[in-house]
C-alpha cells in the first residue's frame, strides 16, 4: 500500500514560516499588532501543532504515513525557526538601541537647529516655535491659524 | 510635527511623496543634530551602508517657550510612541 506523504508537517512547516515572515510583511504596519506578535504567535504555534500531529502519525503508523526522517527535520527547523523569531521579537529587541543619557529631559530647553527639509529649505526649529502661522500645510501647527503651541519632534532611523 | 532623519532631502522627499506624509521631514546627512540632541544610534545604519550612525528613535515634543515637555527614548527596538501617547503629552502642556 502506497504510504500518505503526511500533508500536516508541510503545511504546518508553510504556516510556521508565513506566521514568520507575516510579521516584516504585514504586521509591522499594523499599530495593534506591531508592538507585540499577538497576531504571529498563535499562528506559529498553529503550524507547530500540525507538525506535532504529522509526525506523531508517521512515528506511530509508519505504514500509513511518510514523515519520520524529513518530518522529523523540518520539524526540527520550524521550531528552531519559532524559538528565533520569539528571541528577536521579545529579548533581542531589547540590546539593539543605544543608552541614551544625553538627551535633552523634561524642562530642558530644546537645542535649536536648521537643517534642510526635503526641498532642501532651512528649517530652524526656534523659528517654528515663535511662528504664528495659519496652517501653511507643511508645518503642522496643532491649532491650526494663530500661535504655535509647540513642536513634536520625531527622530527616525531613515532609510525608508 | 517634524521628522528628523540621516536621509538626504531627495530621499526624504520620495518618502514623503510615496507615502503622502505632509509633514517636513529634515535631513540631518551631517549628524550635527543628532549629535547635539545625543539621539545617535553608532554603527547602527544597514551593512549596505558601512553601519553608519544613524537616529535612534526618539519624539520629543517642546513647546512654545522652547522647552522640552515629553520624551519617548524607546529600549525596545520593535515598539515606538504611539499618536496617542504624544497627543495626552500635548494635552498636557495645555494645563
Amino acid at each position: 500500500m502506497k504510504r500518505s506523504w503526511n500533508w500536516r508537517i508541510w503545511a504546518g512547516a508553510l504556516v510556521v514560516i508565513a506566521g514568520v515572515v507575516g510579521y516584516q510583511v504585514y504586521c509591522v504596519r499594523v499599530p495593534a499588532l506591531r508592538d507585540r506578535p499577538w497576531l504571529n504567535l498563535p499562528i506559529i504555534l498553529v503550524g507547530l501543532v500540525m507538525i506535532g500531529v504529522g509526525l506523531k502519525r508517521a512515528f506511530q503508523q509508519p505504514e500509513l504515513y511518510r514523515g519520520k526522517i524529513f518530518g522529523s527535520l523540518v520539524g526540527g527547523l520550524m521550531a528552531m525557526l519559532a524559538l528565533f523569531f520569539c528571541f528577536a521579537m521579545f529579548i533581542a529587541s531589547h540590546h539593539i538601541l543605544p543608552v541614551t543619557k544625553g538627551a535633552p529631559q523634561v524642562g530642558q530647553v530644546a537645542p535649536d537647529f536648521t537643517p534642510p527639509d526635503s526641498k532642501n529649505e532651512p528649517v530652524q526649529l526656534s523659528a517654528l516655535l515663535s511662528s504664528s502661522f495659519a496652517g501653511n500645510g507643511d508645518a503642522v501647527g496643532a491649532a491650526g491659524a494663530g500661535q504655535t503651541a509647540g513642536v513634536l519632534l520625531i527622530f527616525y532611523r531613515g532609510y525608508w | 510635527m517634524i521628522g528628523v532623519s540621516v536621509d538626504s532631502p531627495e530621499e526624504s522627499e520620495n518618502l514623503r511623496k510615496s507615502q503622502g506624509y505632509t509633514f517636513p521631514i529634515l535631513s540631518d546627512a551631517n549628524r550635527n543634530v543628532i549629535k547635539r540632541w545625543d539621539v545617535v544610534h553608532s554603527h547602527g545604519g544597514h551593512a549596505t551602508h558601512d553601519g553608519e550612525d544613524i537616529a535612534r528613535p526618539a519624539e520629543f515634543l517642546i513647546d512654545s517657550t522652547g522647552k522640552v515637555r515629553w520624551v519617548n527614548l524607546t529600549d525596545d527596538f520593535v515598539v515606538r510612541a504611539r499618536p496617542e501617547q504624544a497627543l495626552a503629552a500635548f494635552d498636557a502642556t495645555k494645563k
